[in-house]
Order: C-alpha cells, then structure tokens, then sequence
C-alpha cells in the first residue's frame, strides 16, 4: 500500500514525530511505575537472552536433557547447580532461563496476535457499522463469555498434548473480543471527526481511511491492550502447563512448577519451587506496570488533543 | 481554464467577477435533509430536526455565494449535500446538472475531484499522525494527479500558494507543531491541489483570530481567481459575505429568507429577520481618517 | 483607590521547554463600578490574567512577580481559604464554558440558591429563593423558569442564568471572559445589552476579556489592548479605537470587518503569527509583524509613553 514516496517520508524520520516520541519518552520514564516495569523486564529479557549460553558450556546444563551424572535426585544450590538441581538432575537455573524465553515467546506472540485481530475486527466493525457491526459484535461476545483456559483444557484433552505454537495460536484467538470492543468504540467516535470526512471529501477508499486515517489513530490504545495482552497469555499458559496440558517438549515456568508438584517436591525443595513462581509474577507485573505506565503517557495527550490541540 | 490575473492587492474584484449570464455550477432544488436524533436516555422517543426545509438556490459558475445564518440554521448541512456527505432526504442537488444521488462508484470518485470543501476546524480537519507533506499529498496520491516522483513538485507548489513558505519548512511537520492558520492552510492547500471546480468553504475562519482571518480570506479569494472555481462560502458573518460574496442567501431554521446581491441585502434588508440581524451587528464604526494621527515611531511625543 | 488593581504582574507557565511567559508586566486599575476590557487574540495572555484574579491558575502556572490588589489586599501569595471566600462572593466570573456548566439534574433555580447559601449561610432557604426571583427578573428571565432544568433553557437563556448566578452574592466585580463568543449574534446582542443594564443598576465593576473588539467596545469604558502578554496600549474606549497608537491596534482594527464599511474590499492582511513567549526576545515583540518596524525596535524593549492622562502606548520616542 506504501508508495515510494510515503516510504521516504518515514525514512526521512520527520522531526515531528521525533519530539513526539521524546516527549512520550520522557514522561514514561517519570513515572517510577514504568520505570521498575522496563527494568524488571529487561533483566528477563536479559535472562531469555542468556538460556543459550549454558547448554553450550556443558552439555549437562542442556535445560531439557541434560543431566548432571553425579545427580540423580533433587538437590539444593551447589558451585556447578547455582540454583540446584531437580529430581533426575537437571539444573535449575538453565530451566529458569530456558523458562524466560519461552515466556517471551508465548506472551509477545499470543498478544501479538490477539491484538492483531482484535484491532482488524474492530475497525472493520466500528467503520462499517450496520450489519457488519452487529454481527462481528455478536461473534465477539460469544467468544468473549468463554472461559479461555477450560476451553483450551478440554480441547487438549480431545486431541493429547497441544504444541506450544498451537496453544499460542488458542490463546489469541479466544483473547481478541476485548481489544475489538476497545478499538470499535474507538473508530465510532473518529469517524465522525472531520478529518475522516476530509479523507472522504478527497475521494479516499474504505480501505484507504481505515489503514490510513483510523489505523494510526488507535495504534497507542492497541499498543496498550497488547501490553496488558502479554500479561493474561503467560499467565494462561503457565496455568496449562502446571495442570499438565503444556508443550511436553519445552521448558516453560509452568512445566517447571507442574514436575516440582508431581514429583512430591512442594514443600521439600524451596529452591526448586520459589524461582518459576516468582518469575512468573514478576515478568507479568512488569507488563503490566508497562502498561499502566503507557496509559497515563497517552491519556493526557489524547485530552490535549480533544480540547485545544 | 483560462487563468485570471491575480490582483495585485488580492482583493476587490467582488462585483467585477459576476457574471449573469454564465452558466450554473450547482443547484439545490427542494432539497430538505431531516435529522433523527436517537431515543434519549428516559425513553423519550426519537425526535425529528429539519436541518434543511425544501431548500433552493444554484450558484452560477465563478461566483462566490455566500449563505450566511445562525448555528443550527442548515447552512452547513446545505453544504455537506454538494460535496455528498450527506444525501438529502428529498429534493435533488444538481452539479452542472447531473443529479447527485445517481452518481456511484468511479464516477463518483471521479466526481469528487471537481468538488472540495474547506472545513471550519482546523484543529480536527487534519490527521493528527499525518504530516503536513502526507496531508497534501494523499488528494494526488489518490487521484494520480502526478507521477511519484512529480509528487514533491505539486505539494510544495500547493504549499507555496497557500502562504506556507518556504514550503520545505513545512513539509514534515505535523498538525500540533503548527499554528491554527498554518494548520487552516494546510486544509486549503489539501483541497485546491486537485484544482477543483467547486470548493466549499464551510465557515473556514470561525476558529481563527481575526487578523489570521484576513490572511485566510485573502488567500481564498486570489485561489479563487487563479483556478476560476465555484465557491460556496458558509457563514455567521454578514461583514465577511459582505467582503467576500457576490450573491448571499440569509438561511434561518433550514429555510432561506433572503437571496440576492450581498451588498443590496445588507444595505436593504427585506426580511425582518434579516433586519434583526443586521441590527444586531456590533455598532462599532472604524474611523479610518483618524487613524494614525499620531504615529510614535514617526514624530514626537513625551516620553513617560 | 481602586478596587482592583494590578502592578508590574507577571505571570509564567511552567513547560517542558521552559517558562512560557504568559503574562509580562502588566499594569492596570479598575474602579469600583467602572469596565475595563481586554482585548486582543488568541495566546496573548488576557485569559491568564482573568483565572489568576479568580486564582484558577493551572497547577503549572504561577505570578512570578508583581502584585494584584483587591481593595488594597493583595491576592498574590493569599491563603486558597481566603480566595475562596472572596469567588462569587466579591470577585464572580462569566466565562465562556459557563453554559455547560450548569448541573444538568438540578433545577436551575437549585442552583443559585445552593451557591448563595454556601457564600452566605445566614441567608434563608426562602430569603436566597426570593433572591434568585429577583435576580432572573434583573436579567430577563421569566422567574417561573427557575423551577426549570438546564436542559430547557436556549444557549442565551442559560448565559442569563450565568450572569444572575454571578450575581447572586452582589459582588464587586464580575470578570467576564469571552461570555458571548459561543452565542449568535442577535442572542450576543441581547446578552451584552444584558451586561450594560446590570452592570449600570448594580454598580457593579466588570473586567470584560474577549477577541473581538467590537464585543469590547460595547461594554467597556476603558480598553487595554494585548499582545504576546503585554498590553500595548490603554485608554478609553474613544481614544483606543478613533486615535490609536499602536501599529498593532491599528492593524486590529483594520482586521475588523464591519458592515458599515461603504466600499468594502478587504484589508491587508498582518503578516506572520504571534512569537514564541518561551524564548525571551531583547527588542519588541510586535518587531516581526510590525510595518514601521527599523533596527531600534529590535534591539530595545519599547517604553510607555503618554498620550494623555488616560491613553498610553508601548512603542518609541521620537527618532533622532
């Protein structure tokens, strides 16, 4: 849809929007909450980035088949296991690092998606109105009224064990009503706003005023949500793995605390329960005071834009 | 499209320019638009406002005609009919005699192209996350006016027509690093790119201090006379018709009371609503000769 | 001594790029009973001056220097109790906005009886009803339409309800910012009518802020004329508006389109915008849109200089 010459203007990097940005910038990184939130999520980042390195010193540290010989049941923190072992020899901290990223994955992806949807659907549905809008608005409901993780419960055990691409895929399918009820009432009142009519007036295309003039519009508020997104998809996941009805092939959080569970180990290896636990609240509360933070970014430039701008 | 001279002051040609007996550009016969409003909160059941109540008049090509009322009057729905933001609920609105309710698809794509509108606000007639070079260009981008790499070309010529110089500064800026009259000719500029026949101007200065006005008014009136266009030209103002306007049409609660040359309306109302709003008109009587009598920065005077 | 009066005041707004100066060095003085009227366009500082003698400031704004006088007190540094005590019940306002700040659920009548007994809680439930009676007659409203809702009322009708709920403590001044720019021109016409009537059978002072000269010149006695947060001339109505001074007044007025003009072509336009008030500029701030303007008016501030005991202009001396 680019032409050449649009593509340039972004080269161009249009001083405009760069002080936009700066000044978003700046008031997000004020506000303490989003400031603890990027940190926190940048150790896990961190930490996603490094699950490669032990598997590469060692074969041993190999998250998923490795096994420390001299080891054959759990064992607390030692020189060669910082954060111990657990109950066939595996060690923690390579599982705890293998964990961050598949939680990166999952969260970014699902939401990802899952705002991808929910934006499309609901511009469409706020745009075109009538018809179109009562129905999506429908679909959107009865998905939304279902309970997300007993669907995907009952799905996994109609067809085994779900890969963990497919239970990202559920998830963002079950999780995008929200985000098109946010982004639909969002497009009903640009609509109206009369640069839409001025779009109109020039002679622009449906598609043209929603991709163009509506789409970059609700793209903050869609950034928004998909924060918030990331959250509730590792949290699901994290739940499924801990039932039972994870990837059996990966190393998430949930899996982790779902062999500390099975193997009797709740109340006799600390070290091996406490470290997915607190990760898991610490990587969702950082989005989620990422979120938070972008809120109050964007909320006082959207009333300056209202009234004076 | 011959081009006229520009005055050199931009300015005066307000009778000069009419001519009678050239051919009409737009005609609204009978046109009446009703609003529903929706059921209110208390159950209230929906009620009905005639914005437009069987409205007719046609302007002539080349002319600028004024249609000055009140808020709510109908002036600017009369408006939003020509450029068809609206249909009319019956009547018909006639552009160089084709009905505009059987224009579709392509050729109303086509259509849009002769017809432009300049909004009131310009504080929500721009795209806030679009440059002032994506604003300008989209028009030609849509209707392939120039060659991609023609395209620069025909914004900064735009751009330079409008008053925004030197145009370059401009080009990547976005709406709320500009001023209202930078922003209101960046919304002149968008809809004189196309070169439209007929351009609407839908009360374009009502947000605009009154010197930026002037500056506003000004350029109006020399694209009108470079592109020879039609204009349309919506108002609370009776002094701004008055300046600006061949012909006036006084519109009161959808209904048009008084039409005919601006200047034999305003000096001899008929209507007695027209007579109220002339009487209601600020006195306040610019006395040009005093002016200036003392000047500061010329001669002298004690110093405190 | 004047009821109202400001020195040298100065008001700034805390920004992201810095200080904007909204408000620099302004001084003016109101009578007790007199009008004085703000004029001049968007951005020059006189809506600031107006929310600063309410001390409505926004939380980024403050008086950076000078004094503002009520009856002798001064309103800079004052207690949020005490400046409370004096809104509506010596200082009121008329804004813009007011008409839709009426309670849409309450009974109009409700709500000036509601706002004279917070101010004056020894007044009577009966005492502030009969009160708002008379103040809807004084501003011609029929008094059954006090049992009315906002919602009932024309845009005209509730700005009339404004003015009688700002005068329903009998203040000394009333400040009236833009109060008939959202309203047409007949229901305008009426409103400051309106405003002349009470202002003459109460007595009471009104410092009027609009963009629109004309609006002023029906009003006001005295005039002040603002630019980019100065104001650059004072003076009577007459002598602002028949023998004015300032090349910015001059080029105000010429902007004015009347219908009385006898030959009607449209004036000059001033060329160019009002300048940034965060960056400080050395010489005078009207130097970039000014016809007259030479190499002095860069360089120096411009100085006050007397026309007359009433009429004073911002610009040069004579030239050498």
């Amino acid at each position: 849809m680019k032409t050449g010459n649009e593509q340039r203007d972004t080269l161009a990097a249009p001083a405009g929007r760069r002080d936009w940005l700066a000044g978003g910038w700046a008031l997000f990184w004020e506000n303490p909450i989003g400031k603890i939130g990027l940190i926190l999520m940048a150790c896990f980042a961190l930490m996603a980035a490094a699950s490669f390195v032990p598997p590469l010193l060692d074969p041993m540290y190999h998250p998923m088949h490795g096994v420390d010989p001299e080891i054959s049941h759990a064992t607390g923190p030692s020189a060669a296991h910082w954060l111990g072992t657990d109950f066939i020899g595996r060690d923690i901290l390579s599982q705890l690092l293998a964990g961050a990223r598949i939680a990166f994955m999952v969260g970014l992806s699902a939401a990802f998606m899952s705002i991808f949807f929910g934006t499309l659907i609901g511009m469409i549905s706020g745009y075109a109105g009538r018809f179109v809008d009562t129905l999506l608005m429908r679909i959107a409901d009865m998905v939304m009224v279902m309970p997300t993780l007993l669907v995907v419960l009952i799905l996994s055990s109609l067809f085994g064990q779900l890969r963990i691409w497919t239970i990202v895929l559920l998830i963002a399918l079950f999780r995008w009503p929200g985000v098109s009820r946010v982004i639909r009432a969002q497009t009903l009142t640009l609509k109206h706003r009369p640069f839409i009519e001025a779009a109109r007036v020039t002679g622009a295309s449906h598609l043209r005023i929603i991709f163009r003039h509506i789409f970059p519009n609700v793209l903050p508020l869609a950034l928004l949500y998909m924060t918030f997104r990331v959250t509730s998809a590792i949290i699901i996941e994290a739940a499924l793995a801990f039932l039972g009805f994870g990837d059996p092939g990966t190393v998430s959080w949930g899996m982790m605390l779902q062999w500390v569970w099975k193997t009797g180990h709740m109340f006799q290896a600390p070290y091996w329960l406490l470290p997915p636990g607190i990760c898991i609240s610490l990587l969702t509360l950082s989005f989620y005071m990422l979120g938070r933070a972008m809120e109050e970014v964007l909320d006082p430039r959207l009333r300056k834009e209202g009234e004076s701008e | 499209m011959d081009l006229l001279e520009p005055h050199p002051q931009g300015a005066v040609l307000r009778t000069s320019i009419m001519k009678t007996d050239s051919p009409i550009a737009v005609e609204l016969v009978e046109a009446t638009k009703i609003f529903r409003t929706k059921k209110t909160f208390f159950g209230r059941s929906g009620e009905q406002v005639t914005a437009l109540d069987r409205v007719s008049f046609s302007i002539r090509q080349g002319e600028i005609f004024g249609l000055v009322g009140e808020s709510g009057s109908g002036k600017t729905t009369a408006g939003r009919l020509i450029v068809k933001l609206d249909e009319p609920d019956s009547g018909k609105v006639l552009v160089d005699g084709v009905n505009l309710s059987e224009i579709r698809g392509h050729k109303m794509k086509r259509f849009r192209r002769r017809i432009q509108m300049i909004f009131q606000d310009p504080y929500q007639s721009l795209n806030p996350y679009l440059s002032v070079y994506q604003t300008v260009c989209e028009p030609v981008v849509i209707h392939r006016l120039a060659a991609p790499q023609k395209r620069l070309e025909t914004v900064v010529s735009a751009l330079s027509q409008v008053g925004l110089t030197p145009p370059e500064d401009y080009l990547f800026r976005y709406p709320h690093q500009l001023s209202g009259g930078q922003r209101q000719r960046v919304a002149i500029a968008r809809s004189t790119v196309l070169n439209p026949e007929i351009i609407v101007a839908d009360e374009p200065t009502s947000m605009l201090d009154a010197s930026i006005s002037i500056q506003i008014f000004n350029i109006l009136v020399r694209l009108k006379q470079n592109l020879n266009a039609t204009f349309l030209f919506i108002t609370h103002s009776l002094a701004a018709a008055l300046y600006l306007c061949d012909r006036i049409a006084v519109i009161r609660k959808g209904k048009i009371v008084e039409m005919g040359p601006a200047k034999a309306i305003i000096r001899k109302p008929e209507h007695p609503y027209t007579r109220e709003l002339i009487r209601s008109q600020p006195r306040f009587r610019k006395k040009t000769e005093q002016r200036g009598s003392f000047r500061p920065w010329e001669n002298g005077a004690t110093s405190s | 001594m004047a009821l109202l009066e400001a020195e040298h005041l100065s008001i700034g707004y805390r920004t992201r790029n810095g200080l904007l100066r909204a408000v620099e060095d302004v001084s003016f003085s109101l009578e007790l009973g007199g009008s004085l009227g703000f004029v001049g366009e968007s951005g020059c500082g006189k809506t600031t001056i107006g929310m600063a003698l309410m001390g409505l400031l926004p939380a980024n704004g403050s008086i950076v220097s000078g004094a503002l006088r009520f009856k002798g007190q001064n309103l800079v540094g004052i207690s949020d109790e005490r400046l409370r005590k004096l809104r509506w019940k010596e200082i009121a306002m008329i804004f813009q906005a007011a008409m839709n700040a009426l309670n849409p659920i309450q009974r109009v009548g409700d709500q000036i009886v509601e706002a004279i007994r917070l101010h004056e809680p020894e007044v009577s439930a009966a005492q502030a009803a009969e009160r708002v009676r008379s103040l809807f007659s004084l501003v011609d409203l029929d008094p059954e339409r006090s049992r009315d809702y906002p919602h009932q009322y024309s845009g005209g009708m509730k700005q009339r309800a404004i003015i009688a709920m700002a005068l329903a403590c009998r203040p000394d001044v009333i400040i009236a910012d833009e109060p008939t720019t959202a309203l047409d021109v007949i229901v305008q016409a009426q409103i400051l009518a309106e405003i002349r009537r009470v202002q003459k059978e109460m007595d009471v002072a009104v410092l009027f802020i609009s963009h629109d000269i004309a609006v002023v010149a029906e009003v006001c006695r005295h005039i002040a004329v603002m630019y980019a947060g100065q104001i650059v001339e004072q003076g009577t109505r007459e002598e602002v508006f028949e023998t004015p001074a300032h090349p910015y007044t001059q080029a105000l007025l010429d902007a004015y389109l009347t219908i009385e003009e006898e030959d009607a072509a449209l004036p000059q336009a001033m060329k160019g915008e009002t300048p940034n008030l965060i960056v400080p500029q050395k010489g005078c701030r009207f130097y970039d849109r000014c016809p007259h303007a030479d190499a002095q008016c860069r360089q120096e501030p411009p100085t006050w200089i007397s026309l007359s005991p009433t009429h004073k202009v911002l610009c040069y001396g004579p030239r050498s």
